[in-house]
């Protein structure tokens, strides 16, 4: 007999022994003992979400403007296309830094979907790869950046961001109505 | 008829309670093998009603013809036998089930519980953070300048004093710097004057690390974006894959945590607008100080 078989056996014996003594209340030590790691793992899972958490305020501070696509600077999302260009003011409400600036969405009445999002600094270098660059957005801070959104199809229409800024698609955690942003654009 | 109860004990008349226990409620078999040691069997008293479906015609029997053969009176005696067998068992197994129940019960409410305790605590403590780490408005940082102590205290009362020393535009090929772009380096000291004199030491390690206390710069250019410092493992890598001690010796990183070091940002060229320092704690999450560094001179 190996110690595979001798283990095999002895963990037989002993759920044998109890479901003896326990009868059907050994499922329930069963369920009760999967929940508690489980439940744990729950709790730690949305304190770190906590941690990641951003409280940011958003401010419209300028009419939009039309961009041609000639003059777009580089990681516009739709640079064939004229843009136009709003300035958002963003706060950072939160004692710990932000590692990404907000995206911005709206959706029309037809079902239309928009985004709207500060270009990033580094976009004219993305191939470059010696040294890893990005921005940050500092505890308490506030930027004013300039955001780009097709001007096509935004043309006439008056369009309610808010953020996206979350960490999990199921997450409505970092989802603040509070921050919608109505724009009307000429 | 006075019996004695087979499970605790208790003695009761069995026409009183017909047949149920008044201390543990197990019913009372009067067919069973233990009577006779402990109660007279007449069979006179005996309720038809007592029995199942399986022991009628027996009793039946037994009621009507005093007289049949021995054969049959054995025959009965041993259908009561093991009647009264199996109706020990059963009652084995109530008290077991009896006793379980109360194990049921308590593990179904470990089970809530261990449900319900931890979903509520989860809930109360995000929003007790939240509430704590939340702004009510965008701070203003200290302003300061170039070649000044910068004063953080840590939230056990240990300072620290940090002063920038020199800005300068590094050339160095192995970073293969694109156009536009400048590598700035920031020369920075550290120092600890709360330490004692022989607790200094002089491998440019601070006698007490910083741990959970972060001093980080943010380079913020004119268009308005903070830039994050370059990894000290990135720029160890373009020295040519250099190890710890090196970055160490150096004082190579991407925070303030060396008694002289250097921090590196890559910005676009004219760009630089202030340096912002923030002193934040990871474990608590509190942003303790800010310092803000409008006038900056770069050296080529």
């Amino acid at each position: 007999m190996n110690g595979t078989s001798v283990a095999i056996s002895f963990i037989r014996k002993i759920i044998q022994w109890l479901f003896h003594k326990l009868g059907i209340n050994i499922l329930l030590l069963i369920a009760l003992i999967i929940e508690i790691p489980c439940m744990y793992s729950y709790y730690n899972e949305h304190m770190y979400e906590v941690q990641m958490y951003t409280n940011q305020t958003f401010q419209v501070m300028s009419e939009p403007e039309l961009v041609s696509a000639s003059d777009l600077p580089a990681g516009v999302e739709d640079p064939n296309d004229d843009n136009y260009k709003v300035m958002i003011q963003i706060d950072n409400l939160y004692t710990k830094p932000s590692p990404f600036h907000p995206s911005l969405y709206a959706e029309d009445e037809d079902g239309g979907f928009y985004t709207m999002q500060p270009v990033d600094y580094y976009a004219d270098i993305d191939s470059y790869d010696v040294l890893s660059v990005r921005t940050y957005f500092p505890a308490g801070m506030r930027v004013t950046l300039p955001c780009y959104i097709d001007a096509t199809s935004a043309e006439g229409k008056t369009l309610s961001f808010t953020s996206t800024d979350t960490l999990y698609r199921t997450s409505t955690r970092h989802t603040s109505n509070k921050n919608t942003l109505t724009i009307t654009f000429p | 008829m006075k019996v004695t109860c087979r499970n605790c004990g208790k003695r009761f008349d069995y026409d009183t309670y017909t047949g149920l226990c008044p201390k543990c409620s197990t019913y009372y078999r009067i067919d069973s093998a233990y009577d006779t040691s402990a109660d007279t069997y007449d069979y006179s008293e005996t309720d038809d009603d007592l029995y199942g479906d399986e022991e009628d015609d027996f009793d039946d029997s037994l009621n009507s013809d005093y007289s049949q053969t021995s054969n049959t009176i054995e025959q009965g005696k041993t259908a009561s036998i093991r009647t009264s067998r199996q109706s020990h068992t059963e009652n084995v197994r109530s008290v077991a089930f009896k006793k379980n129940r109360k194990l049921t019960a308590l593990l179904l409410v470990l089970i809530v519980l261990a449900f319900i305790v931890p979903f509520f605590a989860t809930q109360y403590n995000i929003r007790a953070k939240q509430k704590e780490n939340c702004l009510s408005q965008v701070i203003a940082p200290v302003p300061a300048s170039m070649g000044e102590p910068l004063s953080f205290e840590t939230e056990d009362h240990y300072r620290y004093e940090l002063t920038i020393q020199s800005m300068s535009v590094v050339t160095d090929a192995c970073y293969q710097i694109p156009d536009g772009y400048q590598l700035i380096g920031i020369s920075y000291t550290l120092s600890e004057p709360d330490a004692a004199a022989e607790d200094i030491i002089d491998d440019n390690q601070l006698s007490r690390s910083l741990g959970y206390d972060d001093i980080t710069p943010y380079l913020c250019t004119q268009s308005g974006e903070y830039l994050q410092p370059i990894d000290a493992y990135d720029i160890a890598k373009a020295q040519g894959d250099k190890d710890y001690e090196w970055r160490q010796t150096t004082g190579t990183s991407s925070d303030f945590e060396y008694p002289k070091g250097t921090v590196y940002f890559l910005v676009k060229g004219g760009d630089i607008a202030n340096l912002l320092i923030q002193h934040t704690n990871y474990e608590s999450t509190n942003l303790l100080e800010s310092y803000q560094i409008d006038q900056l001179e770069v050296t080529e």
